[in-house]
C-alpha cells in the first residue's frame, strides 16, 4: 500500500487497482467510461469502452473495446481479485455526442449497452453523468470511490 | 477479418509526401485568408490498430477547436482540423477584425471556424484527388469547441464502426505572424490505404501493368 499512484487507462482499455491509487482516463467523448468499485475490499475497476456490441466486431480479442463484453470481463476480473460481485457499485461517465452529425448515437448506445449488461449482471448504479455534447476526463479514487469528472466549459464535478 | 500489414519506410515516405502535398495546397489558401505566410510540416505518419491511434497521435486535455468531416467516394476516412483555443482566437480576430469577438462559445465564431477549416480541408482533399486522379469530396463540418483527446477519441470511433486498423496523417501549419498554428488529421481505412498505395505505385512504376502487355495478350 506504500505506491500512491495514478494509472492510465487508455482508449480501449481498462485497469483494476487496490486503494489508494487513482485510474485515470482522459477524452470520454462517445466513448463510455465504466467503474466499478468494491466499497469493503477498496478494490476498484476503471474501463473505457468505444463500442456498444461486441457482436458486430470483426475483431474480438479486446474486449475493453466493447462496452458490453469489457464490463463481463471487469466484474470476471475484480470477483477473480477478490471483489464480490453483490456489492460492486458502479458509475457511467460519457456517451456524449461530440458533433451534431451523429447520426450513428454511439454514446447513446453505449449508454443503452452498459444499463443493460450490468442490470443483466446484477450490478447496481449508483451515479452516472452521460449523454449532452461535452467531453468528459475521469480520475476514480479508490480510498473514497469518488469519481472526479473534468470538463473543459463546464467545471469539475465529484459524482 | 482485416489481414494484418505493416507499411515499409519507402511506403511511409510516399504517404509523408502525400500529405505534404495535402497540407502546402491548404496552406496557401489559408495565406490569402489572413494575408500572410504559412509554414507547414508533416509530423507523422502511422498505421495501426485503431484502438492505438490516440496513443500515436499523443492529444492532451487541452481546449482546442476541431472541426470533423468525412471523406467520401474513392477514399473512405475523416479529416480533423484543430486550432488551439489561442490560435482559434486571433484567427477570429484577424478575419473579423473585431476585439469583443473573441469568445469561442459565440455560434458566430464557432462557424467561422468550421467554414475556414472546411475551406482547409477542401483544398487538402482536391489537391489529392488532382494529384491521384481519384474522385473525393468531404461532408459538411462539425466543430466542436473541447478537449482535443475527447474530439480525437470520437472521430476514431466512428471509424471503428467500419475499420479495426487505420492510417492516421499528422501535418501541422504555423503562421508566425499572428500566432496562428493548428493540426489537420486525416484517418483512413485499411481498403483506403490499399487503394491509395495502389494509386502512388503506378504513378511511380513507369512500366505499364501486365494485363495490359500486349505480349500477354498474345499468349492468351
Amino acid at each position: 500500500m506504500a505506491y500512491s499512484g495514478i494509472v492510465m487507462v487508455g482508449i480501449g482499455d481498462c485497469a483494476i487497482v487496490r486503494s489508494p491509487v487513482k485510474i485515470k482516463t482522459s477524452g470520454l467523448g462517445s466513448c463510455l467510461g465504466i467503474t466499478l468499485y468494491d466499497r469493503q475490499e477498496k478494490i476498484g475497476g476503471l474501463l473505457h469502452t468505444m463500442l456498444p456490441n461486441i457482436k458486430e466486431a470483426r475483431i474480438k480479442d479486446n474486449p475493453a473495446k466493447f462496452t458490453d463484453a469489457g464490463i463481463e470481463y471487469l466484474v470476471d476480473e475484480i470477483i477473480k481479485k477478490g471483489g464480490s460481485r453483490k456489492k460492486l457499485e458502479a458509475k457511467i461517465v460519457g456517451g456524449a455526442s461530440m458533433f451534431e452529425n451523429s447520426h450513428m448515437n454511439i454514446g447513446e448506445r453505449n449508454i443503452k449497452s452498459a444499463k443493460e449488461t450490468l442490470t443483466k449482471l446484477g450490478v447496481s448504479i449508483i451515479a452516472e453523468d452521460t449523454g449532452k455534447n461535452y467531453g468528459r476526463t475521469i480520475i476514480f479514487d479508490t480510498f473514497t470511490g469518488d469519481l472526479l469528472i473534468k470538463t473543459v466549459l463546464r467545471g469539475d464535478k465529484v459524482i | 477479418m482485416e489481414k494484418i500489414r505493416s507499411l515499409s519506410e519507402f511506403e511511409y515516405g510516399a504517404l509523408k509526401e502525400i500529405g505534404n502535398i495535402g497540407i502546402g495546397n491548404s496552406a496557401v489558401s489559408l495565406s490569402r485568408l489572413v494575408n500572410s505566410l504559412v509554414c507547414t510540416r508533416v509530423l507523422d505518419t502511422k498505421f495501426g490498430l485503431i484502438e492505438n491511434i490516440p496513443k500515436i497521435a499523443g492529444f492532451s486535455e487541452l481546449p482546442v477547436l476541431g472541426t470533423l468531416m468525412r471523406i467520401k467516394d474513392d477514399l473512405n476516412g475523416y479529416i480533423l482540423v484543430f486550432f488551439p483555443e489561442n490560435s482559434a482566437r486571433s484567427l477570429c480576430l484577424t478575419l473579423s477584425g473585431e476585439e469583443e469577438k473573441r469568445d469561442l462559445t459565440n455560434p458566430m465564431n464557432l462557424s467561422l471556424i468550421e467554414e475556414v477549416s472546411h475551406i482547409l480541408a477542401g483544398t487538402y482533399i482536391t489537391s489529392l484527388a488532382k494529384f491521384l486522379k481519384l474522385n473525393l469530396s468531404i461532408s459538411t463540418p462539425y466543430a466542436a469547441y473541447d478537449m482535443s483527446d475527447s474530439i480525437f477519441n470520437s472521430a476514431v470511433t466512428e471509424m471503428s464502426c467500419i475499420a479495426d486498423f487505420a492510417l492516421i496523417l499528422d501535418a501541422e501549419f504555423l503562421i508566425k505572424e499572428n500566432k496562428i498554428n493548428g493540426n489537420i488529421l486525416t484517418l483512413l481505412d485499411p481498403e483506403s490505404l490499399n487503394h491509395l498505395l495502389k494509386k502512388i505505385n503506378s504513378m511511380i512504376d513507369q512500366t505499364p501493368c501486365t494485363e495490359y502487355e500486349p505480349s500477354n495478350y498474345e499468349k492468351l
